[in-house]
């Protein structure tokens, strides 16, 4: 920009790449566009999350100053000694520290049977000491953090708010950490994971403005694990111990159960082979064996898992083990994930197909037929579809479910597939769900970031997945209650902004979820029928109907009581919860044009089939010409499940 | 030698709006320009000189993977390649990293423009209208709506240039 032109003052023509950038340019001083947002944070905790990885396989610090690099660099014989010392008697402490807590924690748990071990009940005081440190508050309160019910801050720890623990989602690194034992791992990686996941949890709360709800007691959070895992926790002074040695055999098996059916929701199974693979998969979570190899045995094995509908087959493996939601592609390119091609999408499930079967058809959104070749895209089952190792092991063609398989151990896809499985199973949705989920939490970097950490953990430990449960299960979100406001039917006199946070709560996982009773489908679309004719039940963008309101009691709607049908303040709490559309994440479901593919897309992305009497919900919705009406159905419809 | 913090401070603007000049849309630019600096801090070796080269090698680690981008996700789309792109930079932002002059500058030239430029600009950029609803607020035709914000673009560029190369014979 400094060259001298002597013909730089006359006047060019306007070229189509200035008028480009000049739009740009004019689309922020006319206000239209943002202006350039402060992404420091944002860079600095993905930085401090994953520094990086140099040349000679250091992580490289922040500052990358020349001398500071050699001066590191220089001390790196020293560092080693030191880490080798330490090591030493890291492993002299688990041999005689840990050895007579495992005693103590044989003793509680053979006789769990009797009832939940509660503080009051047992002094494990050792076991309370040894894993899970002491929480310390720094300095005064602080306002912007989110209150707790009773008035009192949320504890800080004087732990870094990122991940403490080294990331290690590369593959390559498994060979790193396999001779760390399994008591080692649980002592070291539970309590301070469990630190940075919490941290990262109350800054989410605070950033979307949620004040969680107040802590539960003893017996509510053991009522509350119960609910969701089928078995009841270790609690120790109103916390889950930071360690997976409480986890037995039976409770192992009930997270067998959920996991497995988590995993393979939506994949035809026998009994004889479902009960077989939750068997194998309670032993190898009881004995702390790596679920990677597991999850890739199963992959491998075709006798085991097999469809008539080779593409149903790939396509539950892609969206529940490799965290992929390739639903869209099944008929055209999805407009959401640039990774997911229809192309794509029929390679895979030709994967899955049976050896005798002929080849795999399917048809382009213009009618045309093609034939799918089996590949596996690189991009599906790699982070980094640059990593050579990955890319070399899938370029095999024609791909195979063995081909699949070898990718699967080490991956992270995988270990962030299973996190989001355990959350659900916690807390009924996902950490982080699909971009195409049309009921999930508001995305935000802090739950980004507590995922990474999660995932990097599960990576790190080989895949032991009691370690990762003990972590979801005695996280802050989990010792959270529900809010006053919903018992006793208190909503129904508080004002719209208590409403609006505690559905924020509920859905950002601050709060228990307040439960509906379980309604099918059917009878919730004979009220719809019913109600929907007269006011207030008509859907209109006015917030007129409640049907979809999440938090109002079904029972309620449905008892035609005329009271409990039109709760005013709900109403106003509902038209605002629709207004902040960047909290519902749906937005992409207007670009769709037909209404009546608007209103399939809205059952798809919330996990439905397109209903029977759909022409049903179909007439009654396009009566209204309101983009929210498909919305609120599928809200109805996910609430009825 | 500038700390990450100071790095990101002097230059995310800067990135960004390059990004922006290349056709991404905001959230893409975001994504982008947290990418950027991402890569660039987490290389080894990654020295810095001055700010003109920092700036420099950070817009092409950006163009980069905005390529990146665009290939990965099967898009096919125009993208200017090669040097030019910092020509076009240098034309509209070069006066700082972080491009805030240029946009002072456009603020101040777009008052030179007539009032109805001015209104058929702001119709288009600041209420996204159409080239129809331009035309008949300015009860003009399409034709004539779209020439006349041409010619004030081509006015707005020249008075741009001109305001920076004045700033920099200073």
């Amino acid at each position: 920009m400094n060259s001298r032109d002597p013909n730089r003052n006359a006047s060019l023509p306007l070229t189509a790449e200035d008028e480009v950038a000049l739009d740009a340019l004019l689309a922020e001083v006319q206000g239209y566009a943002p202006a350039p947002p402060d992404l420091m944070l944002a860079i600095l905790q993905q930085l401090a999350l994953s520094p990086g990885v140099a040349s000679d396989g250091a992580n490289i610090r922040l500052v990358t100053r020349p001398d500071a690099v050699d001066e590191y660099r220089g001390r790196g014989v020293w560092l080693a000694l030191a880490a080798g010392v330490l090591a030493v008697a890291a492993m002299l402490m688990a041999i005689f520290v840990w050895a007579p807590i495992h005693v103590d924690v044989a003793v509680i748990d053979s006789n769990k049977s009797a009832k939940p071990l509660l503080s009051a009940t047992t002094e494990p005081s050792q076991l309370a000491k040894s894993s899970t440190p002491e929480p310390t508050i720094v300095g005064t309160p602080d306002e912007s953090m989110p209150i707790r019910r009773d008035g009192m801050p949320l504890v800080r720890t004087d732990a870094p708010v990122v991940s403490p623990v080294t990331p290690t989602t590369d593959v390559r690194a498994r060979s790193e950490v396999s001779s760390v034992t399994p008591a080692m791992r649980s002592d070291v990686s539970i309590a301070k994971v469990l630190t940075g996941v919490n941290q990262s949890l109350i800054q989410y709360w605070a950033r979307v403005g949620i004040a969680p709800a107040g802590e539960l007691t003893d017996v509510d959070l053991i009522a509350r694990v119960e609910r969701a895992f089928g078995f009841q926790p270790v609690v120790i002074d109103g916390q889950v111990p930071a360690d997976s040695q409480w986890l037995g055999e039976s409770q192992c098996l009930e997270l067998a159960k959920r996991l497995v059916g988590g995993l393979f929701a939506g994949i035809p199974l026998d009994r004889e082979s479902r009960d077989n693979l939750v068997a194998q998969a309670s032993k190898t979570i009881s004995s702390g064996e790596p679920f990677d190899e597991l999850v890739a045995s199963w992959i491998a094995d075709e006798t085991r898992l097999s469809s008539a509908a080779p593409n149903r087959l790939a396509e539950g493996v892609a969206v529940h083990l490799l965290d992929a939601d390739i639903r869209c592609a099944r008929c055209h390119d999805s407009p959401i994930d640039g990774r997911f091609s229809q192309a794509d999408y029929w390679s895979f499930a030709s994967v899955f197909a049976a050896p005798d079967r002929g080849p795999l058809f399917y048809e382009l959104v213009d009618g045309r037929q093609r034939v799918a070749q089996a590949t596996i895209p690189s991009r599906w089952v790699s982070t980094n579809s640059e990593t050579a190792e990955v890319a070399s092991s899938i370029n095999v063609q024609p791909a195979s479910r063995a081909t699949l398989a070898k990718t699967l151990p080490g991956n992270p896809l995988l270990a962030r597939a299973i996190v989001n499985q355990l959350w659900q199973i916690g807390f009924g949705s996902p950490l982080v769900a699909g971009a195409s989920a049309i009921v999930a939490p508001p995305r935000d970097d802090a739950l980004l970031a507590a995922q990474q950490q999660l995932v990097d953990s599960l990576v790190a430990s080989r895949f032991d997945v009691r370690d990762l449960a003990v972590t979801v299960i005695a996280s802050d979100a989990m010792r959270r209650g529900s809010f006053e406001l919903y018992v006793d039917d208190k909503w129904r006199f508080a004002d719209e902004a208590d409403l609006m946070r505690g559905a924020l709560a509920q859905r950002t996982f601050a709060a228990d979820r307040w439960r509906l009773p379980e309604l099918k489908r059917e009878p919730l679309l004979a009220a719809l029928e019913s109600h929907l004719g007269s006011a207030p039940g008509t859907i209109s963008s006015n917030g007129g109907n409640l049907l979809a309101q999440p938090n109002v009691d079904a029972s309620n709607k449905f008892g035609m009581s005329e009271k409990a049908v039109r709760p005013p303040v709900a109403e106003v709490a509902w038209a605002a919860w629709l207004s902040q559309r960047s909290l519902v994440r749906d937005s992409w479901l207007h670009w769709i044009d037909d209404s009546a593919q608007r209103q399939m897309h809205a059952y798809y992305a919330a996990d439905l089939a397109v209903p029977d009497d759909s022409d049903l919900a179909l007439k009654r919705l396009s009566s209204t010409a309101d983009d929210d009406a498909h919305d609120r159905l599928a809200w109805l419809l996910l609430q009825s499940q | 030698m500038k700390s990450p913090e100071e790095l990101i401070r002097t230059h995310q603007a800067g990135v960004w709006r390059y990004l922006r000049m290349l056709g991404c849309e905001a959230a893409l630019a975001d994504d982008l320009t947290q990418e950027t600096f991402l890569k660039v801090l987490r290389r080894d070796g990654f020295t810095q000189h001055s700010d003109t080269a920092t700036a420099a090698y950070l817009r092409k680690t950006a163009h980069n993977l905005l390529v990146s981008y665009h290939r990965k996700g099967g898009r096919k789309r125009t993208l200017f390649t090669g040097d030019p792109l910092d020509e076009i930079w240098d034309r509209w932002a070069g006066r700082d990293a972080s491009g805030d002059i240029a946009v002072d500058m456009l603020r101040e030239c777009l008052k030179s423009l007539t009032e109805r430029a001015q209104m058929a600009l702001k119709m288009r950029f600041a209420d996204d209208a159409s080239r129809a609803s331009i035309a008949a607020a300015l009860e003009i035709t399409e034709h004539g709506a779209r020439n006349l914000m041409q010619r004030a673009k081509q006015q707005l560029k020249d008075c741009v240039q001109q305001k920076m190369n004045f700033a920099e014979t200073e």
